[in-house]
């Protein structure tokens, strides 16, 4: 009887095991697999252009010319800091906005959030195009409008002073998916702590300060998350609009430099490199927010 | 039971890994020798293979060619392929790129297949500068096929409105400045101009005939120094400047972006009165004839004479081909009168013979001087020298050109960290390549 149990659950294992093969494998084969490789590339100087016998070991000196003699990557980084610190707190204050607003109980709701959801299901590409068209300084809507006002509009995606302010526009158009979790959030917050708070005689902002914020800060910690390597990791937008990294290399950012890197200029060592430190840098602020969480996001039931 | 059921399910996902890992297509079993080609461009391009295709396989029964068509980002799919080894028998290279291709050794040395049948290729009948553009180290490891020169379009009606005698072979700088104050208004007095006498991007590309024109080059002739920070270099980039925002001729930067906005469009809406652009603009304009009376002209002379940056496509052989025999077959039937017929007929480009271009692509039917195209490429024509780093020039320096058209930008500065940016890929370049011009 045991024998026959265990070779059942010898089967069962298999089966399992069988399973999850297709993942495994191209988990092992087309992620894991290449990203030891491109750790091992950093390490090595190779011209995407020559065989790989070519490929010469040079230890950390792609990382040394990164950090200590590489004006373009500094300029990257700055360009991607810069358009994070901005986009990530406006989108996820955007899209709160938004879905406070479609929150409410009101005739024809499903219809507005549709309305709202819908920027984010036009693909990137679209959206650019887009944007072009509305940012454009002469025939651009954005300027018609400001010139109804009597303001002669910047030259937007031209003038290396409004590139990234454009940018951090576009962004917000996007914002349809944060908005989404968030309405899924505040649905979920049960409606007898805001009858608690009626009866106390908290007010509509009290409310919001010291129920739905509190209660939506697992949704926010999520949303923060995501946006952060989001941000980090932005590319289509900036190769679309301005695959040479746009007037005066203010759209240079650093995903769009590493590419430049790699299938431009065909350095795959150093390009795996900017790879590998860009993952640390993303670790890091995934890591400080993780550890960051005890502090401000609250779990209901949760013992401090 | 449960061991059927195991068994039926263990089978069923070995069976589904099985079709999966087996997909990789297989060439049909044929009695004719395959061979692959791989090529770029618009839909006006893919019919012209389609039509090389039809008729090499009807002059070669025995054989097969398959189209591979790389619509977009052409260079990084061709590199893939070659870094994999699994490059198409036969594929286009453009002069930009083809120096790091066979400089890196993945293209065959035509020098032997050439001296096999020099008289029937008539090379010494080839545009000027033509082959060069596909040489390393003296040796042809690709052919050119088709080519053209930067060119000066117009739109005859804004000129006859603004009574100005057409341009010709003999127009400078200063005609163009001269003419170009007549057109450039502000309609809607907002303080700008919306209509002007010239628009050109001010890239590399389009900037190179303009700093030769003024006596400046990009490299020493030896081809170990950049000299775009030459006085005679930083003049031609000022005169740039200086249409925009002192003789106020030009669009600023981004008012008549090309992304949104087709050189067509600038001069079939009278935008624009005169733009420069590659002569593959002909065959645009031609169909929009009832609707733009458009014509061409030679591009403005400077102190030093006059230059127009040509362009050619190359043509080469895949090293570890299987079928080289057939490969350089295609080639030369690619060279070969039906094909170079009907690419003038196209009008895309100029065919590659002199004689060619003016036997097919001279059209006496239209009200354009197709022979102007040519004659610029002849008398005129001059290519950018070709170093194995000419990409990762163009890509390292092209922002520094687009800040030209700024406001307050500072000419001489740029100029000098453009050559100094070259100047460091030169070495880099030397650095890791053996042979690389």
């Amino acid at each position: 009887m045991k024998i026959k149990i265990s070779r059942m659950r010898r089967l069962e294992a298999l089966s399992g095991y069988l399973f999850v093969s297709p993942w495994l494998i191209g988990f092992l084969m087309l992620t894991l697999g290449p990203m030891l490789f491109s750790l091992y590339l950093g390490f090595t100087h190779w011209n995407f252009h020559e065989p790989m016998s070519t490929m010469k070991f040079i230890g950390l000196g792609n990382y040394k010319q990164i950090f200590f003699h590489d004006p373009l990557f500094w300029k990257a980084l700055y360009n991607t800091t810069f358009y994070s610190i901005f986009a990530i707190p406006t989108g996820i204050l955007f899209a709160l906005f938004l879905a406070l607003l479609l929150n409410q109980k009101l005739h024809g709701i499903a219809v507005f959030r549709t309305i709202f959801y819908v920027p984010a299901l036009v693909t990137g590409v679209a959206t650019v195009v887009l944007w072009q068209w509305i940012l454009n300084p002469e025939f651009g809507i954005l300027n018609g409008l400001l010139k109804m006002i009597g303001i002669h509009g910047p030259a937007w995606l031209y003038d290396p002073v409004w590139t990234k302010p454009a940018l951090i526009l576009m962004h917000l158009w996007g914002v349809g998916t944060t908005m989404l979790i968030f309405l899924a959030g505040l649905q979920n917050i049960p409606t007898h702590l805001y009858e608690v708070a009626d009866l106390d005689g908290a007010s509509g902002w009290q409310k919001f300060l010291h129920v739905t914020l509190p209660m939506l800060t697992p949704t926010m910690f999520f949303n923060l998350v995501m946006a952060i390597i989001g941000a980090f990791q932005v590319f289509t937008v900036v190769y679309i609009l301005a695959g040479d990294g746009g007037p005066g290399d203010s759209l240079l950012f650093y995903v769009l430099y590493l590419y430049r890197k790699a299938f431009v200029e065909f350095q795959m060592g150093y390009a795996s490199a900017l790879a590998w430190v860009l993952f640390m840098i993303l670790f890091g602020l995934t890591l400080l927010v993780f550890r960051s969480s005890s502090l401000w996001v609250y779990y209901e039931g949760e013992k401090r | 039971m449960k061991k059927i059921w195991s068994i039926f399910i263990v089978s069923l996902v070995l069976l589904s890994l099985f079709s999966v890992s087996g997909c990789q297509k297989k060439e049909k079993s044929t009695s004719k020798t395959v061979i692959h080609f791989m090529f770029w461009g618009g839909f006006q391009d893919l019919n012209l293979w389609k039509f090389v295709k039809a008729k090499y396989e009807a002059l070669y029964p025995d054989r097969e060619v398959k189209l591979i068509y790389v619509p977009d980002n052409y260079q990084d799919k061709l590199s893939l392929s070659l870094v994999a080894k699994s490059a198409a028998d036969v594929f286009l290279v453009d002069d930009d790129y083809f120096k790091i291709t066979a400089a890196t050794g993945h293209l065959e040395n035509l020098e032997p297949y050439i001296a096999q049948c020099k008289d029937s290729l008539h090379l010494d009948d080839y545009f000027p500068h033509s082959l060069e553009a596909f040489q390393l180290g003296g040796q042809q490891y690709g052919l050119p096929w088709d080519g053209f020169t930067i060119l000066l379009f117009y739109n005859r009606t804004t000129f006859d409105q603004a009574h100005q005698h057409y341009p010709n072979e003999n127009w400078t700088w200063d005609d163009l400045i001269r003419a170009g104050k007549a057109f450039s208004k502000d309609l809607d007095g907002d303080g700008y101009n919306d209509t002007f006498g010239f628009d050109a991007s001010s890239s590399l590309l389009d900037l190179i005939s303009v700093i030769w024109t003024f006596g400046g080059r990009m490299f020493s002739p030896d081809l170990m120094h950049c000299e775009l920070d030459s006085p005679q270099a930083i003049q031609a980039m000022q005169l740039y400047h200086d249409m925009i925002y002192k003789y106020k001729i030009a669009p600023r930067s981004g008012q008549l972006d090309s992304k949104i906005m087709q050189n067509y469009i600038k001069l079939l809406t009278g935008r624009v009165a005169v733009i420069l652009s590659g002569g593959f603009l002909i065959q645009q304009l031609q169909t929009i004839e009832e609707e733009l009376p458009w014509d061409i002209s030679y591009t403005p002379s400077g102190p030093a004479g006059k230059f127009a940056r040509e362009s050619f496509d190359g043509i080469a052989l895949y090293r570890h081909s299987k079928h080289k025999k057939e490969g350089w077959d295609f080639i030369r039937f690619v060279l070969g009168p039906v094909v170079q017929k009907e690419i003038a007929r196209e009008g895309r480009a100029l065919p590659i013979r002199k004689s060619d271009a003016y036997r097919w692509y001279d059209n006496p039917q239209t009200p354009q001087d197709e022979k102007i195209a040519i004659r610029s490429m002849e008398k005129y024509g001059r290519t950018i020298p070709g170093i194995a780093y000419q990409s990762v020039v163009y890509s390292r320096t092209r922002n520094l050109f687009n800040q030209i058209i700024l406001p307050n930008a500072d000419i001489p500065k740029i100029a000098r960290q453009i050559t100094d940016i070259v100047n460091k890929t030169l070495t880099e370049m030397r650095k890791n390549l053996k042979v690389w011009k």
